[in-house]
């Protein structure tokens, strides 16, 4: 502990000393195109994306829980992960690519771990629900990925090594022609995410050897076209090939258990933005094909989405009202299925706002969703957003739905075609109070949240197999409070992040009497409190970055009978830049889970033990460039 | 003289069979019964519960207080008791585990492939397993001094239940991941098979006087359900089917009363009761919950019922009397599926 002390103040002093007056200037993303809202204003959004500046993530699930917001159900390294947000489920957090829903329609979930984050230059989480924009799965969360392009030539080599025997390599270029913007990114995983860890499930308690070798290769590419003043195309593809070994579980031998997913998704925009008339034209394609194998099961799911989606936007004088035409087409098939089926979605979505006064707005917004001609779905919501002084509110009331999966509805055996959307009643109330005292910027949030959903798909066993059944009803309630501040000191800089989450998640209803010792209580894997602090510190060249967190038990069984022990781990990362004209190298060292702790997100899971990257990101700007 | 030495010669023969009582003391969990808990699938471990005669409360998870917190694994399936070792066939962990009467852990046995049940006969243990893909299934026989596995004996699709009659064992085919109508009758000298046709995926078997009784489970046709075969109790003598009854759904559990005269089994999920000597089935009344596996206790002549409940909390476990009232109930670990008398 005291070494590792010494060290972070060592790299102080040494971030310190190398302070000089050469400025660091990364260059500026701009956004080429403004004027269009991805989401309802009455919700508070959390711009993820700063995080990626800071620091080396890979891929998604390493973020999210250094934002404090949620909690992701890991099976470990190199294992499938899925978050849970204000006490729903992973089907219940929707994920949009560019404007796309990518929550696959077969398992209504996006393995975190399979999205790479370099290619990504905005990432935002709508907290709370945005199905009455988003449609369905919306219900928790929603995360906003947006890949744009740079505004200057730029080449951009990343390369990480981990103790854990991982290597991953990533090479992003962009190219700037007259109005035309492109970007490529490439990037290649090849882990052994092998770890040794305790194993107290053995009556000697001796050590055992953790492998979940995985491989992948992601190409994302994104091209902007400005025409003229007012008119702006986009074309974005994201290709992912990833294989890896399904490792067992503590309590399992390995079953030689292995996947394979392959995605492709592409999505063309057309924007048109004229003062207070926007236009935008969207046509989406998602391919995926998750393919399972093991000693005993050989299953292969194919999914094909298309999209397209027409959005106007009129600002009138205190109005403001937005149309949003939505057609999906969803094509399934799988081994377990006795045939492939089909899924047509049409849906309108009309957002109301008016400026009551200067500083407040009121929104009203409607979603009608037909699925198939026979089955409508009607979902809104009512908004507020405004100040006073240095706070900050918003405020909403909204129903929120989601629809049953392909898996849900004809995996044999027990897929269960009679199955209901879930829906859900929600409310949020959002402070945010920013004050600016001397160098010292602070800004203190609380948010509270509420939902009620009922029809919860759950598979659940039966005679003679499993079944899906709209099986629940849960309510989730509780409330995250946040304190950051940030400190400008001239050629320094800190940033203090600490967030707070309670969470109640509880069963309410439960279709089946034999459930009943579930009632009333927390869902499994949602944790009751958890607790993340993060400092940022930048000097000139150098840069640290610790972060900590605190999870509280989270129960495995729906009465609350087990549980996995709270932990607490933290991690620390040192960057330094060495920058030439032109150029810029940051090689950087992290240590993870510092203090070596045991820990399980998902039952006998043991996560990895301390680990160390190392790594280095190199930039080659050629010059005469703006930044 | 001859007298004194008569009674220095009879007192030590006293005072050392009162030593040797005393070194073999009663185990901690002789006086009660044992719940074996499969645990949650996938990321659960097995589990043990004993419900103590005495005090009629329960205590769980016993394997992992007697073992500084140890687990069993995965899918715990059932026991076999050998002399003064308990063997615990954990299914999707691929093992036997090995523990004294008090189940403090001695030894496991790996590199099985989804066992089932196990029988010993002449120092060897003969094991059901269903193969590593469900399909290829087989008998694995374990030599119990060195406790590895000596020899396959490949049957197909789910060795289940295992009957042992004299040199015989009967092997019943469950269909593991598929279906299958066969029972295999295994000569355990010569290892010679034969084969009796029986209706589809039989499982348990009892044997009362000279005949075989068998519950074919049935099986589920998940793609047509109207292929779907229902479940039978067959009676065989002389390794035939002398009797056959039909029933209204797939069936499961079998367990025999002391005294021979009836059965239990479950039917669709609900208890049953059959008299062997009427041939006739009644339907027991007022149970409204799905039954997941049957037991019975002999001391108390009480048929134990488990309830799974959600499959993700811990179960319940409830006794019948002979007048089918249930007269009380217990908490087990997650998904009770087996109980046995520690002897």
């Amino acid at each position: 502990m005291r070494s590792i002390l010494i060290f972070i103040f060592s790299i102080c002093i040494i971030a310190k000393t190398t302070a000089s007056s050469d400025t660091l200037s990364l260059p500026a993303v701009n956004i080429l195109a403004t004027g269009w809202q991805s989401y309802n204003q009455d919700r508070r959004v959390e711009r993820i994306d700063t995080l990626l500046l800071i620091n080396n993530f890979t891929n998604l699930k390493e973020i999210l829980p250094v934002l404090g917001i949620a909690y992701c159900k890991d099976y470990g390294p190199g294992n499938s992960s899925t978050y849970t947000y204000q006490g729903t489920a992973a089907q219940h957090n929707q994920i949009i690519w560019n404007g796309l829903p990518i929550n696959s329609s077969l398992l209504g979930l996006t393995d975190l771990s399979l999205a790479s984050v370099q290619a990504f230059q905005q990432l935002r989480m709508i907290k709370g629900t945005s199905s009455d924009y988003w449609g369905s799965g919306a219900i928790g969360s929603t995360i906003l990925i947006d890949n744009k392009a740079w505004d200057v030539n730029r080449l951009t080599f990343d390369a990480s090594y981990n103790s854990l025997h991982n290597q991953s390599y990533n090479v992003t270029a962009n190219y700037v022609f007259k109005n035309l913007s492109m970007l490529v990114s490439g990037s290649v995983l090849n882990n052994l995410n092998q770890y040794r860890v305790l194993d107290y499930t053995s009556p000697k308690h001796d050590y055992k050897l953790f492998e979940t070798p995985q491989r992948s290769k992601e190409l994302q590419c994104s091209t902007i076209y400005k025409s003229g003043k007012y008119d702006q195309f986009k074309l974005h593809f994201w290709l992912l090939n990833s294989d890896r070994n399904i490792s067992p579980s503590l309590t399992e031998v390995n079953h030689n258990a292995k996947q394979n997913d392959n995605a492709i998704r592409a999505v063309v925009d057309w924007m048109h933005i004229k003062g207070n008339c926007n236009l935008k034209l969207l046509t989406g394609l998602i391919h995926e094909r998750i393919k399972f194998q093991d000693d005993a099961v050989n299953d292969t799911g194919l999914v094909t989405s298309v999209f397209l989606q027409a959005n106007a936007e009129k600002k009138l004088k205190n109005y403001s009202i937005a149309l949003s035409l939505q057609s999906r087409f969803d094509k399934a098939n799988n081994s377990s299925f006795n045939n492939t089926h089909e899924r047509f979605i049409n849906s309108l979505a009309i957002n109301i706002s008016k400026e009551i006064n200067s500083k407040t707005q009121a929104f009203l917004n409607s979603r009608s969703e037909i699925i198939n001609k026979d089955k409508f779905i009607q979902v809104g919501s009512l908004g507020l957003n405004g100040s006073f002084k240095e706070t900050s509110y918003k405020m909403y009331f909204a129903t929120s739905y989601n629809i049953p999966t392909f898996n849900d509805l004809y995996w044999i055996p027990g897929g269960n075609e009679l199955l209901k959307p879930e829906r859900g009643i929600n409310a949020g109330i959002d402070l945010e109070y920013k004050k600016r005292i001397g160098e010292l910027n602070n800004s203190f949030g609380l948010n509270l949240f509420y939902h009620n959903i009922k029809d919860w798909i759950q598979w659940i066993p039966g005679n003679p197999y499993w079944k899906p059944v709209n099986y629940k009803k849960v309510e989730s309630m509780g409330a995250n409070i946040y304190w950051n501040i940030k400190i400008d000191l001239g050629s320094s800089q800190l940033s203090i992040l600490n967030s707070f989450q309670f969470t109640r998640a509880i069963n309410k209803e439960v279709s089946e009497s034999s459930g009943s010792n579930a009632i009333n209580k927390q869902l499994s894997y949602v944790p009751e409190y958890t607790i993340q602090n993060s400092i940022n510190y930048r000097a000139n060249k150098m840069q640290i970055s610790y972060y900590q967190q605190w999870v509280g038990k989270r129960y495995t069984t729906s009465d609350e009978s087990n549980f996995l022990e709270p932990y607490f781990i933290s991690n620390i990362q040192a960057t330094y830049s060495l920058i030439r004209n032109g150029f810029i190298a940051k090689p950087y060292v992290s240590i993870n889970n510092i203090f070596d702790v045991a820990y399980e997100t998902v039952a006998y899971r043991p996560r990895e033990p301390r680990n160390i990257s190392i790594g280095i990101n190199i930039q080659i700007i050629p010059f005469n460039q703006k930044q | 003289m001859k007298n004194l030495i008569l009674i220095v010669i009879s007192f030590f023969v006293i005072f050392s069979s009162c030593k040797k009582e005393d070194t073999i003391p009663a185990g901690k969990y002789d006086n009660g019964l044992i719940f074996l808990n499969e645990g949650a699938f996938g990321n659960g471990a097995g589990s043990i519960s004993f419900w103590d005669r005495n005090t009629k409360t329960t205590i769980t998870d016993i394997y992992a207080n007697e073992n500084n917190g140890a687990k069993l694994g995965n899918i715990l399936q059932s026991m076999t008791q050998v002399g003064d070792e308990l063997y615990f066939v954990v299914n999707n962990s691929n093992r036997i585990v090995i523990t004294d009467k008090n189940f403090k852990y001695k030894s496991q046995i790996d590199s099985l492939e989804l066992p089932r049940y196990m029988v010993v006969y002449n120092g060897k243990a003969y094991v059901s397993q269903w193969g590593k893909d469900g399909l290829s299934g087989s008998l694995a026989i374990i030599d119990l001094n060195t406790r590895t596995i000596i020899k396959k004996i490949d049957l197909g699709k789910g060795p289940e239940n295992l009957l042992l009659d004299g040199d015989n064992l009967y092997v019943s085919m469950v269909g593991g991941y598929d279906k299958d109508n066969r029972i295999y009758k295994v000569n355990l000298s010569n290892e010679s098979v034969s084969i009796i046709i029986v209706p589809d995926n039989p499982g348990p078997l009892i044997k009362v006087n000279n005949a075989i009784w068998v519950l074919c489970k049935g099986y589920f046709d998940y793609l047509n359900p109207l292929n779907s075969t229902k479940g039978y109790i067959l009676k065989i003598e002389g390794d035939v089917i002398s009797k056959s009854y039909d029933l209204n759904s797939q069936a499961e559990s079998m367990v025999l009363t002391p005294d021979n005269k009836y059965f239990y089994y479950l039917d669709g999920g609900y208890p049953f009761v059959f008299d062997i000597a009427t041939s006739s089935s009644k339907t027991i009344s007022g149970i409204s919950k799905y039954i997941y596996k049957l037991g019975y206790d002999n001391i108390s002549k009480r048929v134990l019922l488990s309830d799974p409940l959600d499959y993700s909390s811990n179960g319940k476990v409830y006794f019948m009397n002979d007048q089918f009232q249930l007269v009380d109930s217990t908490n087990a670990g997650i998904i009770p599926t087996a109980f046995y008398q520690i002897q």
